[in-house]
């Protein structure tokens, strides 16, 4: 958890290639903020240098005096937007002001030989930008003035600013065009990644085929292959589980006969049969359950085998009329119903009701309800089943009247294990998670809900239709 | 009747021994199937238990032997193993039965008796429910080896019972079967019978069951003290 931005590929390349561009953009930047100002002080310069030169042609010689008539166009071709001060000075030779501001000093590298100069200076606390002009007068030998213009620097910036800013935005612009088509290309490379994990996604927590390696860009075939690697190594785990769960039963088993034939003996040993009774009954009552629980248990390991596979392995479908296996299954439980004075009441029985079925499933989903209701209510209280075929499902309802379960307890009674009262020692808390089980596996709906009208608890089943074929 | 009971876990096999040899049958225990397929060659027993997974020679594979030895002596199979596709295999192969460890003893002896019996050709006469017995033959029915008194319409009804015992009787079943001796039989009478009949076999482990909405049961129903 380092940095979770990171973890994405596509950010990370995204960022490995925004930053670089960033650096570029600056560097670059940099040299076209340069250039601008550069571009800048040339057109500046330009248009002072002509101002000059049309100023400078204005002079006249009359004898020993300088004669001028400032002409208009040479500052209206300065005036600006940006309230520039213009200013100006014509000195002779001998560097004497005969037109225009005194503050203005002519450049010490003006001469014969360097006819331009162009540099920054202060005017009034000012910056602006000078230019001398050296003009020879024409027909006169020797006689020639020097012309100074300048002028604060409010346009050149506005120019330097816009030039380099304009340069900055189709940067800009380039860098979003560069990052978003990045993005659909990443997208577009990346969809194989998106459509594996997909699929990983789909998958149920148990289903452990291996991955299809068709279609699939060669740079993605060792994770695929990695993963079924993985996978193939996981199924053997399982498949090991299963045996080792196989051979634990088989022990069990095997120690439970020994236990129950011990017992037996005991129990017809007249001398035991007086100290011992509750003893040994109690023991036997312990082994009944602990066989209940290890053979719950295998059932539920080969229900869910069953469920990942699609294949119930100990057992054929055939036609079942459900009705004759409920009265078998109630005829089954009568005795030890009746034994914690549990009455069955049979409300409804409808005997043409077909379903094509494994056997040994429906019986045991049936058996598991009904002996989940016998072990959880009172003495005295009443288990009532009824097998109808509603408008579109055939349904056994199977209900007590019980103490039933929360509301909020409902979900968590199918939990393997989930007791409700923990002091019953009887269940093997696994009859509601085998049969939620088998209802997936056979592909009909368990639900269970406090049954109309009173207390309990109601555990409905509905069998898909389409299983149900005419009679 | 001697019994060969094939079984490697000493502990269940001396247990096995002790209890059948208390209901008087002569048990010869071998540990393997070696010992078991040479004991055959020479010995012939009523009936066989055989447990399936054995150290050497497979019970499955004993089983194989025997039956293509022709050897018919009744087979009944004990195994930890409870799947239906070995069940299946087994009783294939030749085995008579098949039960599951662990087991109940009172219900290894009555599979027992039954192969017995299928064997030597005999159906017994006698219907036993707990303590409650009835000799088809002579129509007696007794408790605790006294014989009940039973009015005849009782005696029917408890007959029909005992007949199907641990099947459900629907009311209108026994309608339609007394109907032959007396003349109507209501519904109600019918509860009447069946309250004088659990009066008189009280005691005797055997009850009837009322199922409402189906009818009624005959079953043995253990003390509860004393059941699981």
């Amino acid at each position: 958890m380092k940095n979770h931005h990171f973890k994405s590929l596509k950010a990370r390349l995204l960022v490995w290639i925004l930053i670089p561009s960033l650096l570029i953009i600056l560097i670059d930047a940099l040299l076209v903020y340069k250039q601008s100002k550069e571009a800048a002080i040339l057109v500046e310069d330009n248009l002072l240098l002509a101002s000059a030169k049309v100023i400078s042609q204005q002079v006249k010689v009359d004898g020993s005096f300088y004669e001028i008539i400032t002409p208009p166009a040479a500052f209206e071709m300065l005036a600006d937007d940006f309230r520039d001060k213009v200013y100006f000075s014509v000195r002779d030779k001998s560097g004497f002001l005969f037109a225009g501001n005194n503050e203005l000093v002519c450049s010490t590298r003006v001469d014969l030989n360097h006819s331009e100069d162009a540099y920054f200076s202060t005017l009034d606390g000012e910056p602006v930008r000078v230019v001398s002009y050296f003009y020879r007068i024409p027909n006169s030998e020797a006689d020639f003035v020097e012309t100074t213009v300048a002028k604060t620097l409010g346009s050149y910036f506005a120019l330097t600013n816009s030039l380099f800013w304009n340069t900055i935005k189709i940067h800009f612009v380039m860098l979003i065009v560069l990052m978003s088509s990045l993005t659909m290309a990443l997208k577009w490379t990346l969809k194989p990644i998106n459509q594996l994990a997909g699929e990983l996604e789909k998958r149920s927590s148990r289903d452990l085929r291996p991955l299809t390696i068709d279609d699939v860009p060669s740079e993605l075939l060792p994770v695929i292959q990695s993963i079924n690697d993985y996978v193939f190594r996981l199924k053997k785990n399982t498949q090991s589980y299963e045996e080792f769960l196989q051979n634990a039963a088989h022990h069990l088993r095997t120690s439970y006969a020994i236990i129950n034939a011990e017992t037996e003996i005991a129990l017809r040993n007249p001398e035991l049969r007086q100290s011992g009774n509750l003893f040994i009954t109690n023991l036997k009552r312990q082994v009944a359950s602990g066989v209940k629980v290890v053979n719950d248990l295998l059932m539920l390991a080969s229900v869910e085998k069953a469920n990942d596979s699609g294949i119930f392995i100990n057992g054929k479908k055939e036609r079942i009329n459900l009705a004759e296996m409920v009265v078998g299954i109630l005829e089954k439980f009568a005795p030890i119903a009746f034994q914690k004075d549990i009455a069955f009441n049979v409300m409804e029985l409808d005997t043409t009701l077909n379903i094509v079925e494994t056997p040994l499933l429906i019986e045991e989903l049936i058996s598991n309800l009904i002996d989940n209701a016998i072990q959880h209510i009172p003495r005295g209280s009443e288990i009532t089943i009824a097998l109808s075929q509603q408008l579109c499902a055939t349904t056994l309802q199977i209900s007590d009247n019980g103490h039933g379960i929360p509301a909020d307890e409902l979900d968590n009674v199918f939990k393997r294990f989930y007791r409700l009262d923990s002091s019953r020692s009887t269940s093997s808390g696994l009859g509601l998670s085998i049969a939620r089980e088998i209802c997936a596996f056979i592909g009909a709906t368990i639900t269970l809900s406090r049954p109309l009208g009173h207390d309990g608890l109601q555990a409905e089943i509905a069998f898909k239709t389409n299983n149900n074929p005419p009679i | 009747m001697r019994l060969l009971l094939v079984e490697d876990n000493l502990e269940l096999a001396n247990s096995l021994v002790h209890l059948l040899s208390q209901s008087a049958y002569v048990v010869e225990h071998a540990r393997s199937g070696e010992v078991a397929s040479s004991l055959l060659d020479t010995q012939s027993y009523d009936l066989i238990l055989l447990d399936l997974n054995l150290p050497g020679i497979k019970g499955q594979n004993l089983l194989r032997r025997i039956r293509t030895k022709n050897i018919d002596m009744p087979v009944l199979i004990i195994s930890a193993q409870n799947d239906s596709k070995t069940i299946v295999e087994n009783l294939d192969l030749g085995a008579d039965d098949y039960i599951t460890k662990p087991f109940q003893i009172d219900e290894l002896e009555a599979r027992m008796r039954t192969l017995i019996r299928r064997v030597n050709g005999k159906k017994s006469p006698v219907i036993v429910c707990g303590s409650l017995s009835y000799d088809t033959n002579s129509k007696i029915f007794k408790n605790h080896d006294q014989n009940i008194d039973l009015t005849p319409k009782e005696h029917a009804v408890l007959e029909l019972l005992i007949l199907k015992l641990g099947k459900t009787i629907s009311k209108q079943e026994f309608i339609n079967s007394l109907y032959s001796i007396n003349d109507f039989v209501s519904p109600s009478a019918l509860e009447i019978y069946t309250t004088r009949i659990r009066k008189k076999i009280q005691g005797s482990g055997a009850q009837i069951i009322t199922l409402r909405g189906l009818g009624y049961m005959l079953s043995f129903v253990p003390d509860e003290k004393s059941s699981l």
